[in-house]
């Protein structure tokens, strides 16, 4: 599975961050998420799928 | 569709049927048309649906924020940044103020926030009685948020006060008036606290604004004071709002406070969804920069449209029976912290805060209820949705019992 962060949507909510700090980490600079995993650890497939849903900004996006 | 078909509907955000009816208002908005206009407060066109308030907020060269006033009316108050300006000073603000926000940041100001949070429950559950507002749910957010700046908390009612007095009362009334010359006085102390950092620089908040730049651009006195002003107005009132809300709902709904206290892990999802029923800010304005349309629906060059995150919070399009409150929603993508450009900057501050207030609240006092005094509604919810005060006796409900 592949996770990516389409960086003209991400307005930095840090909620995929809150959901696995595992897999996403926040830049500084402007709270914009960065996928920490390609690919994604199968444990973490879950969490990956849930922060597609949880993003309100529709920032997120799996490939599985 | 042409203007001349757009539905009028006198939309008043500040009156008693709205304080009273404000959902089913909202679903008949929502009903009507992506563009309602209302002829109230010198006219303003109103957007209800999610996926209307989601495009507009999420495009600032069409919609502008760089104006007077947010609020519908006007508040002719100070400018407050970075909420007044637009893409590409926005990123310049946006830029001085996250790195204070992030959640690494925020993260240091947890333990100085469970010590004013054990502090004021101790004081509650010894006397068994409070009211709530004033002694918990402002307390706590207006001394981090001062904390946060470099500001002794000390001194939290001068700004907790006012602003609570600002936000619940109606636009113009003697109360509001009174508040807002209160206001005048703190913006004082906090030019002449930003002042002394000037001259003496101490490692805070304020004097890393002072000496910061961004892409060459340094940050004017005005700026920072505009800056500080935003901290203080966006981090104070506002989730001292919501937690209001959250208590005086826990306080009247058993079912919930024990789904609550049974497993304190649901908290942060609950959380979410109390944000979503009952967001302290139900909307904001922005500006038409040009004929152009919403849904289809034209709107016109230099007019307000005034964008609802609490009709679109229930909207039934995004949210599955919206009226019932369900502690476990999920996905839950409110518009509460704001949306796109503007995205609230404290939303993790806020979050903070609210999960550790009400885990330590249910902690120590898993029962309690109304009591005698009451919750004292506000006389207007256009600004702030919130209460004014939320008295709770300790224990069991001998109703109940």
């Amino acid at each position: 599975m592949k996770v990516t962060v389409n960086h003209e949507l991400c307005r930095g909510h840090g909620l995929c961050y809150f959901e696995s700090d595992q897999l996403f980490e926040l830049r500084d600079l402007d709270g914009k998420s960065v996928v920490l995993h390609d690919p994604v650890p199968e444990e973490l497939n879950q969490k990956a799928r849930d922060a597609v849903e949880l993003c309100p900004e529709r920032a997120i996006s799996v490939i599985e | 569709m042409n203007r001349s078909d757009i539905p009028t509907f006198a939309f008043d955000h500040h009156s008693a049927d709205f304080k009273d009816r404000r959902l089913e208002i909202y679903e008949e908005l929502r009903g009507l048309s992506p563009v309602v206009h209302s002829p109230t407060h010198d006219g303003f066109d109103v957007i209800a649906r999610y996926a209307d308030v989601g495009e507009i907020a999420r495009d600032p060269e069409r919609f502008s924020s760089a104006a007077e006033s947010l609020l519908i009316p006007s508040n002719r108050a100070r400018k407050l940044l970075p909420i007044q300006v637009d893409p590409p000073e926005l990123d310049r603000f946006r830029a001085l103020i996250s790195p204070f926000l992030t959640p690494r940041a925020i993260r240091l100001h947890e333990d100085a926030i469970q010590v004013d949070i054990d502090e004021a429950l101790a004081g509650i559950v010894e006397r068994g009685s409070a009211e709530l507002v004033g002694e918990f749910c402002e307390l706590i957010p207006t001394r981090a948020t001062m904390r946060l700046i470099g500001f002794d908390p000390a001194n939290w009612e001068v700004f907790a006060k006012p602003l609570h007095d600002a936000a619940f009362s109606i636009p113009g009334s003697p109360e509001q008036l009174e508040a807002i010359r209160l206001i005048h006085q703190f913006d004082s102390i906090i030019e002449k606290e930003i002042d002394t950092r000037y001259d003496y620089p101490c490692g805070d908040l304020i004097s890393e604004l002072i000496k910061s730049e961004f892409e060459g651009i340094t940050t004017s006195r005005e700026e920072v004071v505009n800056l500080v002003r935003m901290l203080i107005f966006g981090g104070m009132d506002t989730v001292g709002a919501a937690m209001s809300n959250v208590v005086a709902m826990l306080a009247e709904r058993d079912d919930l406070r024990q789904f609550l206290v049974a497993d304190l892990e649901r908290i942060p999802r609950a959380i979410e969804e109390f944000l979503r029923y009952e967001p302290p800010i139900q909307g904001f304005a922005r500006y038409v920069m040009e004929d152009t349309n919403v849904s289809g629906c034209p709107v016109t060059q230099g007019e307000r449209v005034f964008i609802l995150w609490g009709s679109a919070n229930h909207d039934e399009t995004e949210f599955a029976d919206p009226g019932t409150i369900n502690l476990e929603r999920f996905p839950n993508r409110h518009f509460t912290f704001g949306i796109g450009a503007h995205r609230c900057m404290g939303s993790t501050m806020a979050r903070t805060e609210m999960r550790m207030m009400l885990e330590s609240f249910l902690k120590a006092m898993p029962d309690f209820y109304v009591s005698e005094a009451g919750i004292l509604e506000p006389n207007t919810i256009g600004q702030i949705l919130s209460k004014r005060e939320v008295n709770v006796t300790v224990g069991k409900d001998p109703q109940l019992a």
